[in-house]
């Protein structure tokens, strides 16, 4: 594969330019310049090529090696900007569990979280290829009711999570309801993250049985420039009213209540699982979408703005004195009305396949983050489930919340102000 | 195979430790926790001396859990070995707290099989060398088992070397379940825990063509 202007050779099977390239050049080694030089070649040729050459991708477009710092004064996959895969585990404790082995436990999972995170495989696995490309991997946990109790610690849980109230709108199935543990495990590989999980998993399984996994998605890596707000499947760009400000971010998400100085750090979480009805959705006109969501399709700018960071403005109204948003649009229900109730949204999208009369088993997988439940995400879905047009194609079928611990300094493990 | 010959390129005074650590071993419930000081280790080491400050450091240490021991009494240690000095050093013997009777092992292949056996006289790092201890090659074998180690538990480790040191590190407990390899030794000590027999290299169905390995699920 090697060519010299000195050595001209009989004609290869490649195009005019690409010899035309080669004239006078350096000399050609290795499959992958051969294929940069073809495909800069077809370029240059108006031959459409599909993607970049083989070959030509670098370091720079490839995005394996990222890594999410774990220990820290708040665990990652919170503030953590949105991977593009999101598995949530919903793990029960095995009778028997006492603080001790709950000590033990999250010891274990902490170091397999801190080994995957970053790059390399946890303790006891056999080879660590797969750990290789870790992706931003992010290991997140969250403690249920029944863990508390487990450790004889009952009185840490917050209210709210110890005793979570229903909705009216709610239709709860219990295969998707509260479980003692939760693993959050995110990444923008699905092979890192599915792999993350088995460990996680295979290492928690002398402590504790499966409950529920749930399994989504956005938009993979790459399909949108990094930041762009991802879109659920109703097509709609979901997470678009979350602060940006790590200050504000910092606001909505940490712990302040002084009777729980071991969550100092650490924050709540609500896992909704949130079927939507796509097939009748699609069938809706994309004006009444709009109207039902109050954001436009295209960009997510709210339909009081011009830009999707436009904040909506609920109270707008035209010309002739009509609210501009429907008072029961989604994204004027759902707007905040004082900053304690604001959350951090970190979606992602489900779908579970077909059903044999070819209705697909899809929706949202809606987790937020905050500091307290009780004046973010009860009051909002109070508000929902009193009214909201995305109530028609929207149903609540899954329900679990979670106390989040702090991070973990080097050397200790998530858990450890609770259990230690 | 003659794996265990490498091992034979040690002082005289560390061959006679590690062989008064193997006969100590095979003949009572209990070895020996104290070291027997080198001739060239350093004055500060005694008979029975915690870790001076050694050398030879420990990294990514586990051990295999063993939390029912109604089917076996042993377990095994491993992690990354490193001798960070300027002079060779022999890991001769270990003890833990989980058991009285410790070993360091080597896994060999024996008739187309991985089996384990000790190593006599220990196991020699080079400076700057590493040693991986792994499941499938070498590991500290822990036998007697005086209570189950549940997946968590932190087990003390203290490495014996032949200048005298001692190296400790804790190896934490966690959930092993691959095949374990055939126990070669023909002290009677017999097989090693573990609900698989599946071996780790293919049976041989003739001396020249190992058989392709069998997919069995």
């Amino acid at each position: 594969m090697t060519t010299t202007p000195e050595q001209p050779e009989r004609p290869r099977p490649a195009s005019p330019s690409r010899r035309t390239l080669l004239g006078g050049a350096a000399v050609l080694t290795g499959a992958a310049l051969g294929g940069a030089v073809a495909g800069h070649a077809a370029a240059r040729s108006g031959v459409a090529v599909d993607g970049p050459p083989a070959g030509t991708a670098t370091a720079a477009t490839t995005f394996g090696a990222q890594t999410v710092a774990f220990h820290g004064e708040h665990q990652a996959g919170i503030a953590t900007p949105q991977q593009a895969h999101g598995m949530f585990i919903g793990l029960d404790l095995r009778p028997g569990a006492n603080r001790a082995r709950l000590a033990g436990m999250l010891q274990v999972l902490s170091d397999d979280a801190a080994r995957l995170t970053q790059g390399r495989a946890p303790l006891a696995a056999l080879e660590g290829d797969t750990a290789a490309t870790p992706s931003r991997l992010t290991v997140t946990f969250g403690f249920g009711p029944g863990l508390f109790t487990a450790a004889g610690r009952a009185a840490a849980c917050p209210a709210v999570i110890a005793s979570f109230p229903t909705f009216t709108t709610d239709r709860l199935e219990k295969a998707w309801g509260q479980s003692d543990l939760l693993l959050q495990v995110c990444a923008d590989d699905p092979v890192t993250m599915s792999y993350a999980a088995r460990r996680l998993v295979r290492d928690a399984a002398p402590f504790t049985t499966v409950r529920w996994t749930q399994a989504g998605f956005v938009n993979a890596r790459g399909t949108e420039a990094d930041g762009t707000t991802a879109r659920n499947l109703m097509g709609m760009r979901d997470g678009t009213a979350n602060e940006r400000d790590p200050a504000q971010v910092d606001q909505v998400l940490w712990n302040r209540d002084p009777a729980l100085p071991w969550l100092n750090g650490g924050s709540q979480l609500v896992l909704r699982r949130i079927r939507i009805d796509l097939p009748t959705w699609d069938d809706v006109e994309p004006e009444a979408k709009e109207i039902s969501f109050g954001r436009r399709l295209a960009d997510g700018s709210p339909l009081t703005g011009h830009h999707e960071f436009d904040v909506l403005d609920r109270h707008a109204r035209d010309a002739t004195g009509f609210l501009i948003v429907e008072p029961n649009a989604h994204a004027a229900r759902a707007q905040a009305r004082s900053g304690a109730e604001r959350m951090i949204r970190r979606a992602y999208n489900y779908d579970d396949g077909f059903r044999p009369d070819g209705t697909a088993d899809t929706g949202l997988l809606f987790a937020a983050y905050q500091a307290d439940l009780a004046t973010a995400f009860v009051p909002v879905q109070r508000r929902l489930a009193a009214s909201d047009a995305l109530n028609t194609w929207t149903t609540h079928v899954g329900s679990a919340v979670y106390a989040v611990p702090p991070g973990a300094p080097e050397g200790s493990y998530v858990g450890a102000t609770l259990v230690a | 195979m003659r794996t265990s010959h490498r091992f034979t390129r040690t002082t005289a005074t560390a061959t006679g430790l590690a062989l008064a650590l193997t006969l100590s071993a095979c003949g009572g419930s209990s070895t020996p926790a104290a070291t027997t000081p080198a001739a060239t280790a350093s004055s500060n080491a005694s008979t029975g001396a915690t870790a001076t400050t050694s050398t030879v450091t420990v990294s990514d240490a586990w051990a295999k859990a063993m939390p029912d021991l109604s089917t076996s009494r042993m377990t095994a240690v491993f992690g990354v070995v490193t001798n960070t000095g300027t002079q060779p050093v022999t890991v001769t013997g270990a003890t833990t707290s989980a058991s009285p009777m410790t070993e360091l092992h080597e896994t060999v292949v024996v008739n187309g099989e991985k089996a384990m056996r000790k190593v006599e006289g220990g196991f020699t790092l080079q400076p700057g060398a590493k040693r991986e201890l792994k499941p499938g090659g070498d590991h500290i074998m822990v036998m007697g088992l005086t209570s189950p180690v549940p997946v968590g538990q932190k087990v003390k480790v203290t490495l014996a070397l032949s200048d005298g040191t001692t190296t400790e590190f804790d190896a934490v407990a966690k959930p092993f379940s691959a095949a374990d390899e055939r126990y070669d030794h023909g002290s009677g000590h017999g097989g090693h825990g573990g609900t698989g027999t599946k071996s780790m290299a293919p049976t041989p169905t003739d001396s020249a063509t190992p058989a392709p390995l069998a997919t069995s699920h």
